[in-house]
């Protein structure tokens, strides 16, 4: 979707906030945010991907929000939109009356063990590749209201398929739960200059990982 | 004196007024925050709520936040790191290309992939050992922006 997560090519957004070494957690919330939503994806239960409710913050509230701040408003949609908890009990912070218990908690042995299995997103199945290395290709200019890893400032733009990742399963879809659909996943280059016009240096490359289905023949 | 860019973008969507009172009315596609109460409060009340109803396990929480803490991160980065520069043969494995075209290359992960810049191994380190190598390696060499110092000495700094 056309949202503010996507900003690729967007200036004055201020310093990055740079620290040498800095803590994995800058407050213990921050790790009780991923935990949890480790957790809780480790189960299988939800039926919503990470990115989509991410992509929904209001671009006011988004700019506003630290990043596991983010986290956590991204942990509980998806909560609410799996039906494993409802908006009523995040407000009240308490099982509705009558509500029943799940029994999918994951052992701390389990948990981990469910962390250390992703990402899972290659597939070992026979797909046809649509583009080869070498080829000159064009991404097609989409504007889904849904999740894409297509970045708008690529749309329309021409490269050449440098690298073919081999077969992962479509974030398009599979963020909803509409499918796996899974596809050839290639190694793009950019020159500098599709992208940004003359100001960029000749040479320069982005390189972009993208789905078979965002590629046309160019 | 520091802004944070936190700091910085709070102030100038303040600015540009995109934090007048919403419209509701027009806001039901849009994810609703709660009153912004302290972050921290509600952090502690979706935990509680979560192990209430069976979703969660306190101790795998704890768990979880260990492994990130202690057992993941660029550390791991830093051990393939050095042993790409003692090992020709896992180097050779670990670089399924390589390029010596002086360029800018841009890596934008937008998909599955996640990249890793395999640094200039600094002078002044023949005699070191994998270990006080890979103690080097900075979590910015492994992302392309920073070389590692020569060392001084050829000891560990």
């Amino acid at each position: 979707m056309n949202g503010i997560h996507d900003m690729g090519g967007m200036q004055d957004m201020g310093p990055i906030q740079y620290a040498k070494t800095e803590p994995v957690f800058h407050q213990a919330w921050e790790g009780r945010v991923q935990a949890m939503s480790y957790a809780v994806q480790g189960t299988g239960k939800l039926r919503l991907g990470f990115r989509p409710p991410m992509e929904s913050i209001p671009p006011g509230e988004y700019l506003c929000m630290s990043y596991y701040e983010r986290w956590l408003t991204a942990t509980t949609e998806r909560l609410i939109a799996s039906d494993l908890v409802t908006r009523a009990e995040i407000k009240s912070g308490r099982p509705a009356i009558g509500g029943t218990r799940a029994t999918s908690a994951l052992s701390a042995a389990d948990a981990v063990a469910a962390l250390r299995r992703m990402p899972a997103t290659r597939r070992d199945v026979a797909v046809a590749a649509r583009f080869k290395v070498g080829q000159t290709v064009r991404a097609r200019n989409i504007n889904p209201i849904t999740h894409t890893r297509l970045p708008r400032y690529a749309r329309g733009k021409s490269g050449i398929v440098e690298r073919d990742h081999g077969i992962f399963v479509f974030a398009d879809t599979s963020a909803y739960s509409q499918g796996e659909k899974p596809q050839h996943l290639y190694s793009v280059r950019f020159a500098a200059r599709e992208l940004w016009g003359d100001q960029a240096a000749p040479q320069d490359g982005v390189y972009l990982d993208m789905f078979d289905d965002y590629l046309e023949p160019a | 004196m520091t802004t944070t860019r936190r700091d910085f973008l709070a102030a100038a969507v303040t600015a540009a007024g995109a934090t007048a009172v919403p419209d509701h009315a027009h806001a039901a596609d849009h994810i609703h925050q709660d009153v912004p109460a302290d972050v921290e409060l509600r952090v502690k009340s979706l935990e509680s709520l979560l192990v209430e109803k069976g979703l969660v396990d306190r101790a795998a929480l704890d768990a979880l936040v260990d492994v990130h803490e202690n057992r993941v991160g660029p550390r791991n980065g830093a051990r393939v790191v050095a042993r790409a520069w003692i090992d020709p043969g896992y180097k050779t494995r670990l670089l399924a290309s390589g390029t010596t075209a002086i360029e800018v290359r841009v890596w934008d992960s937008t998909a599955e992939q996640r990249y890793l810049v395999l640094p200039e191994r600094p002078t002044g380190t023949e005699r070191l050992g994998e270990d006080a190598l890979a103690a080097l390696v900075t979590r910015d060499s492994m992302i392309g922006v920073a070389k590692i110092m020569p060392q001084q000495s050829g000891r560990p700094a």
